[in-house]
């Protein structure tokens, strides 16, 4: 054999190598063959680029198909196109075009828009293009564009300081990790999904709609920004997750394999964009978040492992011993206890100066996300485990199963509540201000009806599938669904008063007590899983439960929707004005009686020096102040000003004043005065401006601004920049901020008819 | 059922072929416009075997390279079949409207 020869079988057999070893045992020699063939009949001595590269995408495509079969990578493949198509599409034509095409040159806008963060979008539209067309190697390459696109845009950001204009990290993100998931099969695949066109038309239709509803695309410019923020904010995507997920699990339990496994594959980039999205704020929060998930998942794996070799071994194992990790009910109670009262100690800060009854009962419901999780992982665990060995056994019947799953996870419903008792009973003892009225009973119901329906969810999934299905997949959900929306309240409200987790929140302050609306939905929600449960159980075939539990659960969630949507989609209502108690002589400032009795001299001092120091500075203020909460008073009585956001008892003379000032803005306004984005900036310059007026310091409150809309002034390319440029610097200055803002808010206000 | 494949199970149809000899004659077929790479080949060999279209034949040694022959199974001959049947109907659906057109007139006018 000739020596070029043998340099060529040597570099083949090189690249083989990212065949996986069981096949190049199998195939090697065969292949190295045809490849030398070829080269003999090409006349080449050398290999081709093409052809290794074709060998190596080949060879990693052979290792992935155990994983994820073919047929799997092309509903993926799919799936993530026609995301990626509808997205580009969207992006496109609202942060982009539409701007230019109406010449909307948006001065409150931090910087302009850099043209260069269009590419990636715009490549994917044509790769779309070629796709269609069918000129499958162009699409490609459009594609494999779209990727180099995304790093030079990640290059670009990383060199340089005008950030604010280019597309954010989550973005990059997850665009990089959409097209590398399109790239994973044949863009043959993208032409045959029809719907591509359909989805992207679909998408911006349904977007277009609510923008117009919201005021329409005319006075305003949404940049990227907006969208990651608003449409795709962590906590849509995350409720966009449960329902991918528990789709992937049902497909499972249809035994229809290739389509959850390119389901579950599809879901991967969006849970790139949650987890972008979610950790985003904080890059540090997020590796330590990475690094104790990573050690935790080696501890569990390792203690599996060890587990499984103890039983091998025939080293003998106390039979107790067996027994607790067999339960994890027993053992996962005492854990369960002590979380939810830490839980509660560390998540609010304010809790040893809760004002009243109802708000000690709402807190104590800070746990509930941490016990639905344990309740639905051990009930899933469990039920999925009885129903290995009730296929060998006889069926069992619903009653036996009931009693037998009871008997498993007691425990965990008993910690639970221990839970909520011990963190109530602590939370009384230390709220060193005596209590008004009495607890809100519902609360506790909530809460209680909310943790059946984990353990009904759970009990449902185990039913369904495999423990090592089930018990992931109840962790995940249950984790999205309950949990989620409790720590990303504030973008999703409805969604959190829905699930149940709005309950903690239901009367954080002296100035609310609970909502009905979300108190009922929950409670609602919890019902109707509870009774698919049944129905699942004690119906003769289990389909007509599950379809008619479906109908039951979604017409729960519309129900709870217009229930919640009803109360302003928050989680408390006002508490009846009659019961302020008002003190004081030229200045009058009325509180609610708790207030009153531990703070009332303090406040009303902080009141007073405040209003002296304003009259110095030329600011004439209603001389009765009322304690109130911004959400549901009209703000209409010119003689009077409220007192929102108050801090708790024993808060300083300076936090009194900022509270005071932020009110007073709040008490201007004409209620919907801070809709538009260079609105909210004029704001934001005007709190800045009656702080300073009012004699408290704007450091605090200039630390803690974080404008999303800044006007350009040719310099603001940073938060820090537009941070600065919040600050009305003098008095003198802070008087004409402030009147330029009144004469505005009034003009905006009057050309609005009366309410 | 994508070209490649269609091709590579009608290189097969008349007897046993090794892998060079698939590559030509795929590109002979199609005249010269399916042209084989071997990786890609190797993908859909794999999983034609695995649908049960195609398998091994027997190997040999020549000038000191493994050939690997494979032949189709009767699986295989009928999937073929059927395709080239649906392509033959649809060609002569095609032709049939074609005959129906009108003859084209000499002239105008």
């Amino acid at each position: 054999m000739s020596t070029p020869s043998a340099g060529l079988e040597a570099a083949y057999r090189a690249t083989l190598r990212w065949y996986p070893r069981g096949w190049r045992v199998d195939n090697e020699d065969a292949v190295v063959g045809t490849l030398l063939d070829v080269a003999d009949a090409e006349q080449r001595t050398r290999p081709q680029t093409a052809e290794l590269l074709n060998l190596a995408v080949c060879g990693l495509l052979r290792r992935i198909d155990p994983v994820l079969p073919a047929q799997a990578r092309e509903v993926a493949s799919a799936v993530a196109f026609a995301c990626g198509a509808a997205l580009s599409l969207t992006i496109l034509l609202v942060s982009y075009l539409g701007p230019l095409a109406r010449q909307i040159v948006p001065p409150w806008w931090v910087g302009p828009s850099d043209p260069a963060g269009a590419l990636p979008y715009a490549l994917w539209l044509i790769a779309c293009v070629f796709a269609m067309a069918g000129h499958r190697r162009t699409a490609r390459w459009s594609m494999v564009a779209v990727l180099a696109s995304v790093a030079a845009l990640a290059v670009l950001r990383s060199t340089t300081q005008v950030t604010y204009s280019l597309p954010s990290w989550i973005a990059l993100a997850f665009m990089l990790s959409l097209a590398v998931m399109a790239l994973i099969a044949s863009p043959l695949v993208w032409r045959g999904t029809l719907g591509v066109a359909s989805i992207a038309a679909l998408a911006f239709a349904v977007f277009a709609g609510g923008a117009a509803v919201a005021g329409g695309f005319g006075g305003r410019y949404h940049p990227e920004r907006w969208v990651f923020e608003t449409v795709l904010s962590p906590s849509n995507v995350g409720v966009a997750l449960v329902f991918a997920l528990a789709t992937v699990g049902i497909l499972a339990a249809l035994r229809l394999r290739v389509a959850a496994a390119g389901l579950a594959a599809a879901t991967l980039p969006w849970a790139v964009l949650w987890f972008a999205g979610y950790f985003a704020e904080d890059v540090v929060g997020s590796l330590v978040s990475a690094a104790v998930l990573a050690g935790l998942t080696v501890v569990a794996a390792s203690a599996v492992a060890l587990w499984a070799w103890l039983l091998r071994s025939g080293i003998a194992v106390p039979r107790r011993l067996a027994h607790m990790v067999s339960a994890p009910a027993v053992w996962t109670a005492p854990i369960l206890i002590a979380l939810m009262v830490w839980g509660t100690r560390t998540a609010n800060a304010t809790w040893t100066t809760l004002p009243y009854w109802n708000a000690v009962v709402s807190v104590a419901c800070y746990g509930l996300p941490i016990a639905v999780l344990t309740a639905a992982v051990v009930t899933a665990w469990e039920s999925s485990r009885m129903r290995r060995y009730a296929s060998t056994d006889q069926p069992v019947p619903a009653t036996a199963y009931l009693a037998r799953l009871s008997r498993r996870v007691w425990p965990t419903l008993v910690g639970s509540i221990a839970g909520y008792l011990v963190t109530l009973a602590l939370l009384v003892q230390n709220s060193g201000v005596p209590k008004a009225g009495t607890p809100n009973l519902l609360v506790p119901a909530a809460s209680l009806a909310v943790l059946l329906s984990a353990f009904a969810f759970g009990a449902l999934l185990g039913r369904l599938c495999h423990t090592a299905i089930a018990v992931p997949t109840a962790l995940v959900a249950s984790y999205l669904w309950f949990a989620l929306p409790s720590a990303q309240g504030a973008s999703n409200p409805a969604w959190l008063n829905i699930t149940g987790f709005g309950l903690p929140q239901s009367s954080f302050d002296f100035s609310f007590v609970p909502a009905t609306g979300a108190l009922l939905a929950p409670i609602l929600l919890s019902v109707a899983v509870v009774a698919t449960f049944a129905l699942v159980l004690f119906l003769r075939r289990a389909v007509v439960g599950y379809a008619a539990g479906a109908v039951l659960v979604t017409a729960a969630v519309l129900v709870g929707n217009v229930l919640v949507a009803g109360i302003g989609q928050a989680p408390y209502a006002p508490r009846p004005v009659a019961e302020l108690v008002c003190s004081g002589d030229a200045t009058a400032v009325c509180l609610w009686p708790e207030q009153d009795a531990v703070d009332g001299a303090r406040i009303l001092n902080a009141v007073v020096e405040a209003r002296v120091q304003a009259s110095k500075n030329g600011l004439t203020l209603p001389d009765r102040v009322e304690a109130s909460s911004s959400a549901f008073t009209a703000h209409q009585n010119a003689d009077v000003s409220y007192l929102t956001s108050l801090p708790g008892p024993g808060a300083s003379t300076q936090q009194i004043k900022t509270a005071y000032a932020t009110s007073l803005l709040e008490s201007i306004s004409c209620g919907d005065a801070t809709q538009t984005a260079d609105a909210a900036w004029q704001a934001l310059r005007a709190q800045s401006a009656l702080t300073m007026l009012v004699g408290a310091g704007t450091t605090a409150l200039l630390q803690k601004s974080t404008p999303l809309f800044a006007p350009d002034d040719g310099a603001l390319t940073s938060l820090f920049a537009a941070r600065q440029a919040l600050d009305v610097g003098s008095i003198d200055n802070a008087r004409k901020v402030l009147n330029s803002w009144r004469s505005e808010t009034k003009k905006l206000c009057n050309s609005r008819p009366a309410a | 059922m994508r070209e490649p494949t269609f091709f590579v199970l009608a290189a097969l149809a008349d007897r046993r072929k090794h892998g060079y000899a698939l590559i030509t004659d795929a590109e002979q077929l199609s005249e010269g416009r399916v042209h084989l790479k071997v990786g890609t080949l190797y993908a859909a060999l794999d999983r034609l075997k695995q649908q049960g279209l195609v398998t091994g034949a027997g190997e040999e040694v020549v000038d000191g390279r493994l050939r690997r022959y494979y032949e189709l199974t009767d699986d295989g001959a009928s999937a073929l079949r059927a395709e080239v049947a649906r392509m033959q109907a649809n060609a002569e659906q095609a032709l049939s409207r074609l005959r129906l057109r009108p003859a084209p007139m000499a002239a105008h006018g």
